[in-house]
């Protein structure tokens, strides 16, 4: 692939969404409503269309020639001397073709979805003009090779979810939940800045592949690179909802469902692993950061996992199943099985938002119904619902041959083999607790929304969703049967396509990548992977669907602690509130009442107090009487002399 | 010819003159002494003037001078004039009480 | 003929308290009368005899008369102490420090050279009063009204113009300023 060719895909990959959010956010409330839908629509298939011809360049280029940097232009430029100049530098790699297809292709079907459900609203053009525009922001964050440029792209995004979040934006619960993501993932950025500064200033350049071949900069294993991995780590959690960054997704829920999917599911929460991922040159030399990368990320699978399983609102519980897996697949980034974790993104975008979807589906039909408990014998009623629901709660679950096994178990293989000690077999055992726990917990979702009698009057009466929701629904249920069929299989010496193809990234002089297991470790790992997956579901099957026990009975059993824990999630808010709100709140408080009447004020009035005291001093030099002026002459003109004749000298 | 010790003696004069012309501006109430207090002053440059003039050898200082003494007398007929309209609006001939320049 | 000097700076400055210190009126307008005489004098003595001429004719004859008119005709006999408040203080204060810095600075030869100020003691070679060659006097032996005539009409014919309308003007001035009003 060539330079121009490379600029080109580029441009055109970010220019068509940014023209639709350009479009339906000025043009679209005059143009009307079929115009913003094919519009919103429209520019993300044509993303999608060049996303696949970056993939068939990278694919296909010769070896060693996957990847490029081109620079659209110089944007801020330092003058000569400095290596701190700003450009329009873009990526355009495997990694990089991987999340544009995923970007461009799960958001185009989660586009389409949102044709049928703003069919009531308003507010479609805004709608569609900030999902366009949140695209866009996704694609630059990922194509960027420039730590501007990513941080700028870091950046918006959070704002394209600030706004989508808040869209009701006459709906309270909407905008806190949006206020508190906002507020929440500016604390990564934080972090993020501050590890960009300390790179700068050691690199001395902000072009990520130069940044990529300075390492020399960076001690291994010393303070610094440290220290600037926890900081990126910190970033990534921000923005993927990791503990203890975590608070702020399950109340994202509150905005619309469309962008549960494409945010919370497919995109945005994985930018933090794409993150690590991209630095993983940097994260090589620090197995410290890496190992808390790690611990957080199967500590928060586990957490969510727990949580999910109390939760009532059907999206809370999909929220939590995606910070659960998500947290997977830090922790694959973080042992250094990083195509590892990105396969599991790649699946995990496709069932997730599937599910995420279908659960719009049920929502609508039961008119806004979100809580479980109320649903249930929709099995028959909503049937491709169903079938598609299903699909992705097996792949979810890690059913064998669906696409989230093969993810699943690739990902806890690598775990097997992470390295010396026993901390990596902990996380491994933990990781294998996850299988179980999400099989529970997903199907637990199933049985109680799906099966089942209706558990309302309206329950009786629903009906399927129409084509718009239906569709990308039943395309992304069949997807993730057989997407990972061709891709990787998790065994070595089998199928690796996915891997090999990634495998140039992560290649390199500096990165101890881990190595696959061996045939018969990886055996027993899958088989046990399996065998916990497979338990989860049964016990679900087992509990909320057959009845037996009944799993009330089972709760009283359990110590009086762990519900509790599960469903105020930790108290995490609550902790935070005392911790961190409240203080704040008490700070403001008090300037409000003491700081600002009394110092400020007082200052402010204190100076002009002070000056009206001045001037009326001042104003009894103007006494009228001309032998007072005469003497006040008289007197400089004897100090005029004075200062003369002592010059003079 | 001419001592040139003398010098500092009529500069001293020049500024004597001058001084006790400015303490009697700062101390007398009646506009005209005043006024005479001010002729005074003129009459110390014009000393200087005039000193200058003779040791370094120039009719400059002399001219000066002239230009002095006809300034102070044109000043002189407007200044008294001003003092007679006082009179004659049956103010008080006291600076302090001319003091309308207050505030 | 330093004597003469002597007696004339005296009288000058005697005549010159009794400006400012007599408590009637009309004696301050002698006082001043004999203080301008003096300094005719002393302008004749310093060999500007012009001026000399001038100072009598104008200051002593015409503006001092001027002044003893006003007295006359406003207030004759009008009385005006002196008020020695903190103003006579200043003044007294800058009497002694004027007079006596700028005497001291004279003798210590501050010259008048474009050139910068420089102190130098009195008697050393770079004193100019010493070694200040005085030429033949043109200004002197010339005569004297004859040299500053020529320099007014040529080189400062303008100010000399210029303080023609000015005394012009100040008459005028004067008539209007003490116009009846009830006209």
């Amino acid at each position: 692939m060539n330079v121009s060719t490379a600029s080109t895909l580029v441009c055109l990959v970010l220019l068509f969404p940014l023209i639709g959010a350009a479009l339906n956010g000025f043009l679209g409330p005059v143009l009307g409503r079929r115009f913003v839908n094919i519009a919103g629509t429209v520019s993300i298939f044509a993303s999608f269309v060049v996303s696949c011809l970056v993939l068939a360049n990278v694919a296909g280029a010769p070896a060693g020639q996957g990847a490029i940097t081109v620079r659209l232009w110089d944007w801020i430029n330092l003058g000569g001397g400095t290596n701190l100049s700003v450009g329009m530098d873009f990526t355009l790699d495997a990694l990089s073709a991987l999340m544009l297809m995923v970007i461009t292709g799960v958001g185009f079907l989660i586009h389409v979805y949102s044709v049928g459900y703003m069919e009531h609203d308003e507010g479609f053009a805004r709608f569609f003009s900030y999902m366009n525009f949140f695209i866009f922001s996704m694609l630059t964050l990922v194509l960027a090779a420039d730590l501007v440029i990513l941080i700028i792209g870091w950046a918006l995004v959070a704002l394209s979810s600030y706004l989508l979040i808040g869209f009701w934006h006459d709906r309270p619960a909407a905008v806190a939940a949006a206020r508190k993501a906002f507020i929440t993932q500016v604390i990564g950025d934080v972090a993020l800045v501050i590890a960009a500064f300390l790179i700068v200033l050691n690199t001395h350049t902000l072009s990520l592949p130069n940044i990529f071949a300075r390492t020399q900069a960076f001690p291994a294993g010393g303070a610094l690179v440290t220290g600037v991995c926890v900081l990126l780590a910190i970033g990534a959690f921000a923005k993927s909802a990791q503990f203890p960054l975590h608070t702020w997704l399950p109340d994202a829920m509150e905005g619309l469902t469309p962008v549960s999917a494409l945010i919370h599911a497919a995109t945005m929460v994985t930018a933090g692993v794409y993150l690590i991922a991209r630095f993983h040159v940097l994260f090589n030399l620090a197995p410290v950061a890496e190992g808390m990368v790690a611990c957080v990320g199967m500590g928060t699978a586990v957490m969510a996992g727990i949580i999910a399983l109390s939760q009532i609102d059907i999206k809370r519980v999909i929220a939590y199943s995606t910070m659960s897996q998500i947290g997977l697949m830090i922790y694959a980034v973080g042992i250094g099985a990083y195509s590892a974790g990105m396969f599991h993104f790649a699946m995990h975008a496709v069932f997730k938002a599937l599910l995420f979807m279908a659960a719009g589906n049920v929502i609508h039909a039961l008119h806004d119904e979100q809580d479980i408990r109320l649903m249930g014998g929709l099995h028959s009623r909503m049937r491709w619902t169903h079938l598609a629901f299903g699909a992705g709660s097996l792949a979810l679950g890690g059913f064998f041959l669906f696409s989230g096994w093969f993810s699943k178990e690739d990902l806890l293989g690598f775990g097997t083999v992470s390295g010396p000690g026993p901390a990596p077999w902990i996380l491994y055992a933990v990781g294998v607790g996850v299988n179980v726990l999400t099989g529970l917990y997903a199907f637990r979702l199933y049985f109680t929304v799906f099966q089942g009698e209706p558990q309302t009057a309206r329950g009786f009466g629903v009906k399927e969703s129409g084509y718009p929701m239906l569709i990308p629904v039943v395309i992304l249920g069949a997807l993730s049967v057989v997407v990972a069929w061709p891709l990787q299989f998790p065994l070595p010496n089998t199928v690796h396509v996915f891997s090999d193809f990634l495998a140039p990234v992560f290649a390199g002089p500096q990165s101890p990548l881990l190595h696959d297991p061996s045939f018969g470790l990886a055996l027993v790992g899958l088989v046990i992977g399996t065998a916990a997956s497979l338990i989860g579901i049964g016990l679900a099957m087992r509990l909320w669907y057959e009845h037996r026990p009944d799993p009330q009975v089972v709760l009283s059993r359990l110590p009086r602690v762990v519900p509790l824990l599960s469903y105020n999630k930790f108290y995490f808010d609550e902790i935070y509130d005392r911790a961190l709100v409240q203080p704040v709140k008490a700070v403001a408080r008090t300037a409000r009442r003491v700081v600002e009447p009394d110092v400020m004020d007082g200052w402010v009035e204190g100076i002009g107090e002070l000056l009206r005291g001045f001037s009326l001093d001042l104003r009894l030099v103007q006494t009228g009487l001309i032998r007072d002026y005469a003497s006040i002459f008289t007197v400089f003109a004897v100090v005029l002399v004075v200062v003369w004749v002592v010059i003079a000298r | 010819m001419l001592n040139p010790n003398l010098f500092p003696y009529l500069l001293g004069l020049s500024a004597f003159l001058f001084t006790v012309g400015a303490t009697g501006v700062l101390i007398r109430r009646n506009p005209i002494v005043v006024f005479m207090c001010i002729e005074l002053m003129l009459n110390a440059a014009n000393v200087a003037l005039v000193a200058y003039g003779r040791f370094l050898n120039s009719e400059e200082g002399q001219i000066f001078a002239f230009m002095v003494i006809v300034v102070a007398a044109a000043e002189v007929v407007v200044g008294l004039a001003l003092i007679t309209q006082i009179f004659r609006l049956g103010r008080e001939l006291d600076v302090d009480d001319l003091s309308e320049m207050k505030e | 003929m330093t004597v003469l000097f002597a007696v004339v700076i005296a009288l000058a400055g005697v005549s010159s308290l009794g400006v400012v210190l007599s408590r009637q009126t009309i004696y301050s307008a002698l006082s001043l009368v004999v203080t301008v005489s003096m300094l005719a004098v002393l302008f004749l003595l310093l060999n500007a005899q012009f001026l000399f001429a001038v100072q009598l004719i104008i200051y002593a004859g015409a503006v001092m008369v001027l002044f003893v008119f006003i007295v006359a005709l406003l207030s004759p006999d009008a009385e005006d102490r002196p008020a020695l408040d903190v103003r006579a203080l200043i003044g007294i204060l800058g009497v002694i420090v004027v007079t006596g810095l700028v005497f001291v600075a004279a003798r210590n030869g501050i010259t008048y050279n474009t050139n910068g100020f420089h102190a130098t003691a009195v008697g050393s070679a770079s004193n100019p009063y010493h070694t200040f060659n005085f030429p033949q006097d043109a200004v002197n032996n010339a005569g004297n009204v004859q040299t500053v005539a020529g320099q007014l009409f040529t080189n400062y014919l303008l100010p000399f113009e210029i303080t023609s309308m000015l005394l012009l003007v100040a008459a005028i001035g004067a008539v209007y300023l003490t116009r009846r009003s009830s006209r």
